[in-house]
């Protein structure tokens, strides 16, 4: 699509996108499944791309959270081996708004929304137990973010965990990616305060949701784009593969599917920066579904036009694919985001079906 | 890759607002029934003028020419109120939505005030003459031709597939006024008059059973040389400007939306899961169509060629309006507990009119041919 890239979304993306060419190629990526990129994660933080959004005064980098969904986008685009989504978009704000002051570094949280720890004050700390699974690089984490309720089912308590004094069990995702299992049992806390107004389980699991989307949206145009090269420059029957018309179509196809997903994780930005709870939920549900359908057409497509070498270990292709249909699985079964929005929309009737759609971009 | 900025103007919820009472008030008078397509079959000269007097036709055309000086953005509110409601645009919406523009850019002064206000009065209305039977996705292989006579032209030819070509008053004619030329040289516009001598109209009958299309023959047909659009041999050019108006619009998702609705208000009294994931299928693509609609309508506002981006929406959004009908099919009996729920109107027609979705306004693997060009592909 004919873009906008003097817009300041666009400026930040650029910068970011040629700080990850140049700092995070595939052989980065690949290496990750074996070892922490953590020359990587001190570069973006000290450019202040992992706290955006968050402000400075909270130990943020300033900025916004259209900011930040951008940078989560094209780490996305570079399959960035990083827990960035986790941080900026969930930790540290969740942090800031409890108006506690985040350690730095790679901060990351459970990526079942759902997840609750229990906790006892006893001593003057605060003491929890519980088990955290799919925690996003957990065993790097200086901090792992949480939510925490008493015996008593009362308000609950925003808190962040130092991973190493809990039982970390390292697991990793179909993709290579860290996802480890957190258990704690009487462990005191590094940070903990109450949950503040607006902040609860929705509020994570619409911001889980929110992160995926974004993810996905910036690895269907890396996916397309080396679609397009590999067509280019692969020749049988005497031409390159781009000059069949079949080959075109498709791409052509797959690149719209790139399109329609940036467009409703872009929708999804707007609500979110809007903060009204309920056009979040819609529009974050909207974008993983639209983004993870976007995924497995680009997959197919792209992977239909490298043959066999692209399903290869040594090919980078897998390195997107595999983590676009993990991503999908994650944060929201797209079966079941479908029939929340229907049956929200029913619920709603005939009548709001419109508005609630104008709604969302008005 | 990056979309384009989209917002809409701070003028766009009071003008919703206001369409949303004028059709509400419409539908409460029974004054139209929700149809899909309404934008194609849904003639109605009394309604197109009841919106003239609103103000919403010929809405981005200067104020001296009986236009309302108002933005592309805001014009796009209106348009998509109007087919999401489903009502009868049918009349004025070739045009409002592209004769209007390419009087602006290509006619002379005596042609914009000939045709533009009464255009926006809703007094007059064109038909498009570009397909002829031996020329659809390849137009310029056209024989319709315009020879010189005396001042002006005499057009014989055929044209095919021409909207309401007997409801209105005169068409915009692509013919090649070149005697040698050949391909996209040497081809002119010429707006001509339908009720002229020579000129004779024969409906086709669709599938359905309507007959909005039609067979438009010109037969020695006299054209006066004041009637040409434009520069002469300048007609591919200006075909092209104007396919990028056609292509552009809401109204390449949202011709089932009204059979969407009619199964959502039937869906409150089932409480089927299927059905529920059909509407939230449905409203997932229709937000995200909608996105990229108004970053076309952003293009066009700001004069940037949105012809690129027009032919992704209406690739994906004509493929979007049959998709809604195979699944809202597959559910419908789960959803209607009545026979008599307008939903299997609705949908008997949707089904009637789904091949040509993805056939009118340039045929989605020739617009498919555009992107690629584009992506650097050809």
């Amino acid at each position: 699509m004919t873009g906008r890239d003097d817009a300041p979304a666009g400026m930040l993306a650029t910068t970011v996108r040629r700080l990850l060419a140049d700092r995070c190629p595939v052989e980065t990526v690949r290496a990750s499944r074996d070892r922490w990129s953590s020359e990587l994660w001190d570069l973006l933080e000290r450019q202040g791309l992992t706290r955006a959004g968050v402000a400075e005064t909270r130990g943020g980098a300033g900025g916004t959270l259209e900011d930040a969904a951008t940078i989560v986008r094209v780490c996305g685009r570079s399959a960035a081996p990083l827990p960035i989504a986790e941080t900026s978009l969930l930790a540290a704000p969740l942090l800031a708004a409890a108006s506690l002051d985040a350690p730095p570094g790679p901060l990351s949280l459970s990526l079942d929304a759902s997840a609750l720890l229990r906790y006892r004050r006893a001593d003057g700390e605060v003491l929890v137990d519980g088990t955290l699974a799919t925690v996003p690089y957990g065993r790097v984490a200086s901090g792992v973010a949480a939510l925490a309720v008493d015996a008593s089912g009362g308000a609950p308590l925003v808190v962040l965990l130092d991973s190493s004094r809990c039982e970390v069990t390292a697991r990793t995702s179909s993709a290579g990616e860290p996802r480890d299992s957190l258990s704690c049992s009487a462990t005191p806390v590094l940070l903990a305060a109450p949950c503040p107004e607006g902040i609860d389980a929705h509020w994570v699991r619409r911001r889980l949701t929110l992160g995926r989307a974004l993810l996905i949206a910036g690895a269907v145009e890396r996916v397309v784009e080396m679609g397009v090269a590999y067509v280019q420059q692969r020749e049988q029957f005497g031409r390159p593969l781009s000059r069949f018309q079949v080959i075109q179509h498709a791409l052509v196809q797959a690149m719209e599917e790139v399109a329609a997903a940036q467009a409703a994780v872009d929708v999804a930005v707007g609500a979110f920066v809007g903060g009204d709870a309920g056009l979040e939920q819609t529009t974050a549900a909207v974008a993983k579904l639209r983004a993870g359908r976007a995924a497995m057409r680009c997959a197919r497509a792209v992977h239909q036009m490298h043959g066999a070498l692209g399903v290869t270990e040594e090919h980078s292709l897998h390195l997107f694919t595999a983590r676009l249909a993990s991503w999908r699985r994650e944060c929201g079964d797209e079966g079941e985001l479908a029939m929340e929005l229907g049956r929200s929309a029913i619920a709603a009737g005939a009548a709001d079906l419109w508005p609630s759609i104008t709604r969302t971009l008005s | 890759m990056m979309i384009m900025n989209a917002e809409l103007p701070s003028t766009a919820a009071a003008l919703r607002s206001e369409v949303r009472a004028f059709v509400a008030e419409e539908l409460a008078a029974r004054r139209f029934t929700p149809r899909c397509d309404s934008w194609l079959s849904g003639h109605d000269p009394a309604f197109s003028r009841r919106l003239a007097e609103r103000g919403w036709i010929g809405m981005t055309w200067p104020r001296e020419l009986g236009g309302h000086g108002r933005s592309a953005l805001e014009r796009f509110v209106v348009v998509e109120e109007l087919l999401a409601a489903g009502a009868p645009v049918a009349a004025h919406w070739i045009a409002d939505r592209q004769t209007g523009p390419g009087l602006l850019k290509y006619g002379t002064p005596a042609l914009q005030q000939r045709f533009l206000p009464a255009i926006a009065r809703a007094e007059c209305f064109f038909a498009i003459g570009m397909s002829e039977p031996d020329s659809g996705s390849d137009l310029s292989s056209i024989r319709t031709v315009a020879r010189r006579s005396g001042d002006g032209w005499v057009l014989d030819g055929t044209k095919v597939w021409t909207s309401h070509a007997h409801l209105c008053h005169h068409a915009v004619v692509l013919a090649r006024t070149s005697p040698a030329s050949q391909r996209h040289e040497g081809l002119s516009q010429l707006i001509v008059d339908l009720q002229a001598p020579g000129v004779a109209i024969r409906p086709i009958r669709h599938m359905s059973g309507e007959a909005h299309f039609s067979e438009v023959h010109f037969d020695s047909v006299r054209v006066p040389a004041d009637m040409l659009l434009g520069v002469e041999g300048n007609g591919w050019k200006q075909v092209t400007d104007e396919l990028a108006f056609e292509r552009s619009g809401p109204e390449r998702f949202l011709s089932t939306f009204p059979l969407l609705a009619a199964l959502v208000e039937e869906a409150g009294r089932s409480d089927d899961d299927r059905v529920a994931e059909v509407v939230g299928e449905a409203v997932a693509e229709l937000v995200t169509l909608r996105r990229l609609s108004i970053g076309v309508a952003v293009a066009l506002q700001e004069g940037r060629d949105p012809a690129v981006d027009a032919a992704v929406v209406k690739d994906l959004g004509t493929r979007f309006e049959g998709d809604l009908v195979e699944a809202v099919a597959r559910v419908a009996g789960a959803a209607a507990a009545s026979p008599d729920a307008p939903l299997w109107t609705l949908l008997a027609g949707a089904a009637m009119s789904a091949p040509n979705f993805t056939l009118r306004g340039g045929t989605n693997e020739i617009l498919r041919g555009v992107v690629a060009r584009h992506m650097g592909l050809r």
